[in-house]
């Protein structure tokens, strides 16, 4: 960006045999190039945006791609899975995958058409919204079908935790993304492309594509997520578990197995009705079938047949507004279903996140911070409030300036403050384990920091038989979601898959998520088969999931954050919260010992020379450093 | 004259998947490639609205009427409108006329589009599981 020149080159087929695409590529190659002593928001930090293999094409929810960097929110290794329209359109301009270095001495956006990128002015987008921003392209190029990932003003203000948007709301959400794009000057990249994508069976690859469709559609899960979105999981993942605790009186009754108890359903019922009653009177929790009234139908990212998102329309009121989601991960950001979907378009305008309110409300009521210290109330029950302190954090103003700048904030801050911002590799844990083992687990070890998806067994809490476990699994695993048994297993097991499903350019809610049943090694095998002409089978689908696992925790190894003692929940996991939810260390470090050995590294958590060596990783990196400097 | 492959389109049901453009082109031309879908979703970003534009094959089509080439003409028995390459001169004159703006040209590719409903099965209303397009008995 800062010598404005632009090189391009095609991706050698040894990477895609070795990463497939996407988050499998763009982490390799960021191992490549990241370097602990770059800063985040410094033009070496490498941006780099990639599609999967099968993005925009024929497969199980192909809107997907990846982008990634070094994370101005952690100082380490940041990713994100973002889906809708962009991808499908920069891979039919012809472009794969983008490392961008540099900055630009003022705003730019990168235009991509057919084998072609321009560096053009963005002065005149500068200070747009996310939505304003990509209307004006469409209208720079006369065509409504320029595709663009964008950022706000979050962004451009340098907001540690600004979000990357793409069409109404699809969001590179987490590790800062849009701040790097930020402190390149780089308000956009837009795409529109026009070339032929060609298969090695295209007769094939339809019919099988009709096929796998017509079964995909007919899973229970897929019903559900398409008419609810994924709120839906508000109910059956952290709630469920919770809603359960609290009705065993706080205690693990004897003989559970994951199994819903009806016997318990009344107290269950109990807790719904409070919460309805409470979001009645202006604040409570915001269920999926809540935010069914303002649905005005479904929408879908690009090649996706599952549509799991909301068209929202509240005509008029103070909440007056229109967009697609709110996601699952917004349901906590307003007070009540109205008000979420508002502050929900609200920050996907401003490219900004939501979740520093939370920490902001933690302070204030725990005396850490005054009223005075913000300039005005911050009450739970009002959405004004809320709203001016998420301007503020965009704009970097008064009290914002401090919480924009993230984990980093509680520099400025007083000491006390750390209690309420826990951290696992520098990155804010706000999560409740909520009892299942599994899902508390993977955060801890997780090779994106905290992340609740990078390996999320989903099929652990559904009360499913215990042959369905041991099919999935090819091995005995209880289905108790208290346990601890067999959890190294699952979790290992589903890092490796959803490694392979989003380097593909997948959807990780179209495989094995919330459904033991959705499409995996199997398919995917079959579909490279038919699309490239590439026998892939499944062994070696899971060994090129376990090398892009590998590679991402030598690359938080680089940043001294992938090692054993860096593996560990906030203390208040192991000590806080009710008994039976809590987690028990000695029984965490043996799983933190089974977990390395499946991954064959070492106790110490990090990778062994063997391994590195049989998954072929370090030369190859070694290789492709030389390669991206010289050009 | 009898419609016997008309497919009703219902707007507010389209997702913008895309799926429709996606196997039309491939079933078509065995590649992917969204412009050379014979059927188009318009987007109406940021109303969040998606439109399917698809061939109604009407009766006395103004399409037809239209083109001063004759490189249009209707089939009699399914009303599926046939472009003749060959004489069609790229004048638009069918694009302007059209009350449905399912014809398309393609400066790119120099080329008429309009759906030929695949020979009576059509694939884009197979792949459309939310049934915003449906073929009519």
């Amino acid at each position: 960006m800062t010598a404005q020149t632009i090189v391009k080159e095609d991706v050698p087929v040894e990477w895609r045999q070795k990463y497939l695409g996407a988050r499998g590529i763009n982490n390799f190659l960021l191992y490549s190039l990241a370097d602990p002593s770059i800063d985040p928001m410094g033009p070496d930090n490498p941006f780099i945006v990639g599609t999967g293999l099968f993005t925009g094409l024929p497969g199980f929810g192909t809107g997907r791609f990846n982008i990634c960097a070094i994370s101005p929110e952690t100082g380490n290794y940041g990713d994100s899975n973002i889906g809708g329209h962009f991808g499908p359109e920069m891979k039919y301009a012809g472009f794969d995958h983008l490392v961008i270095r540099g900055k630009a001495s003022s705003p730019v956006y990168l235009m991509i058409t057919n084998n072609e990128i321009q560096i053009r002015d963005a002065k005149h987008l500068w200070g747009k919204d996310t939505w304003e921003t990509q209307v004006a392209l469409k209208k720079d190029c006369s065509d409504e079908r320029v595709r663009a990932i964008t950022i706000g003003v979050a962004g451009e203000n340098l907001v540690r935790m600004a979000q990357i948007i793409s069409g109404p709301k699809d969001a590179a959400g987490k590790f800062g993304l849009g701040c790097v794009m930020g402190s390149k000057n780089l308000k956009a990249i837009a795409a529109r492309g026009t070339m032929d994508v060609t298969f090695s069976d295209p007769k094939g690859l339809l019919s099988y594509y009709k096929e796998q469709t017509d079964i995909l559609m007919g899973r229970k899960w897929i019903d559900s997520l398409g008419k609810l979105g994924t709120p839906l999981m508000q109910r059956i993942s952290y709630s469920y578990p919770r809603y359960q605790g609290e009705a065993y009186g706080g205690k693990k009754p004897a003989g559970l197995d994951g199994k819903p108890d009806d016997s318990r359903k009344p107290a269950v019922a109990k807790r719904e009705q409070a919460a309805a009653k409470s979001s009645a009177q202006g604040i409570g929790r915001v269920f999926a079938e809540d935010l069914l009234p303002y649905s005005v139908g479904m929408s879908a990212c690009m090649g996706c047949a599952v549509h799991c998102r909301h068209r929202h329309l509240i005509k008029d009121g103070p909440y007056a507004t229109r967009g697609e989601g709110p996601e699952w991960g917004m349901l906590g950001s307003g007070i009540d279903a109205k008000s979420t979907i508002y502050v929900a378009d609200k920050c996907n305008l401003l490219g900004l996140r939501a979740d520093k309110l939370r920490f902001a409300q933690s302070l204030l009521e725990n005396g850490i911070i005054s009223e005075d210290d913000i300039g005005y109330p911050l009450r739970q029950d009002n959405l004004e409030d809320k709203m001016a302190l998420l301007e503020d954090i965009a704009h970097r103003r008064g009290f914002g300036d401090i919480l924009a700048d993230g984990s980093f904030a509680l520099k400025r801050l007083p000491a006390e403050a750390a209690k309420y911002m826990p951290m696992i590799k520098n990155y804010p844990c706000n999560l409740s384990p909520g009892g299942v083992k599994s899902f508390a687990l993977q955060i801890g070890v997780s090779s994106l920091p905290t992340h609740i998806h990078r390996s999320r067994p989903g099929i652990d809490i559904l009360g499913l038989p215990q042959e369905v476990f041991d099919k999935v699994y090819g091995r005995h695993i209880p289905t108790d979601y208290t346990s601890y048994e067999g959890r190294s297993y699952m979790i290992w097991w589903h890092e490796v898959l959803y490694a392979v499903c989003d380097s593909l350019g997948l959807c990780r809610f179209q495989t094995v998520f919330n459904s033991p049943n959705c499409p995996q090694y199997a398919e995917y095998s079959e579909l490279i088969r038919l699309s490239l002409g590439w026998d892939m089978p499944v062994d070696e689908l899971r060994q090129i999931g376990e090398r892009i696992y590998t590679t991402e925790r030598l690359l938080l190894g680089k940043f001294e954050v992938g090692s054993r003692a860096d593996d560990y929940p906030p203390d208040s996991w192991f000590t806080g919260g009710r008994e039976w939810a809590r987690l028990d260390k000695d029984k965490y470090n043996t799983f933190l010992d089974e977990y390395y050995q499946l991954h064959g590294w070492g106790a110490d958590g990090i990778p062994t020379k063997d391994s590195i060596n049989k998954l072929e990783i370090s030369e190859a990196a070694l290789e492709q450093k030389s390669q991206i400097e010289a050009l | 004259m009898a419609k016997k492959l008309a497919i009703e389109v219902n707007t507010p049901l389209c997702t913008g998947c895309r799926i429709c453009e996606m196997v039309c082109s491939l079933n078509n031309n065995g590649e992917v490639n969204l412009e050379k879908a014979k059927l188009r979703i318009l987007d109406n970003y940021p109303e969040s609205l998606y439109e399917p534009y698809i061939c109604q094959l009407c009766e006395n089509p103004e399409c037809v009427s239209a083109c001063p080439s004759d490189a249009l003409t209707q089939d009699e028995k399914t009303g599926v409108i046939n472009i003749d390459d060959d004489l069609c001169t790229g004048c638009e004159a069918c694009v302007i006329d059209c009350p449905y703006d399912a014809i398309r040209w393609s400066d790119e590719m120099e080329k008429l589009f309009v759906c030929d409903r695949c020979g009576g099965d059509p694939i884009c209303v197979q792949f459309c599981t939310i049934k915003a397009l449906q073929l009519l008995d």
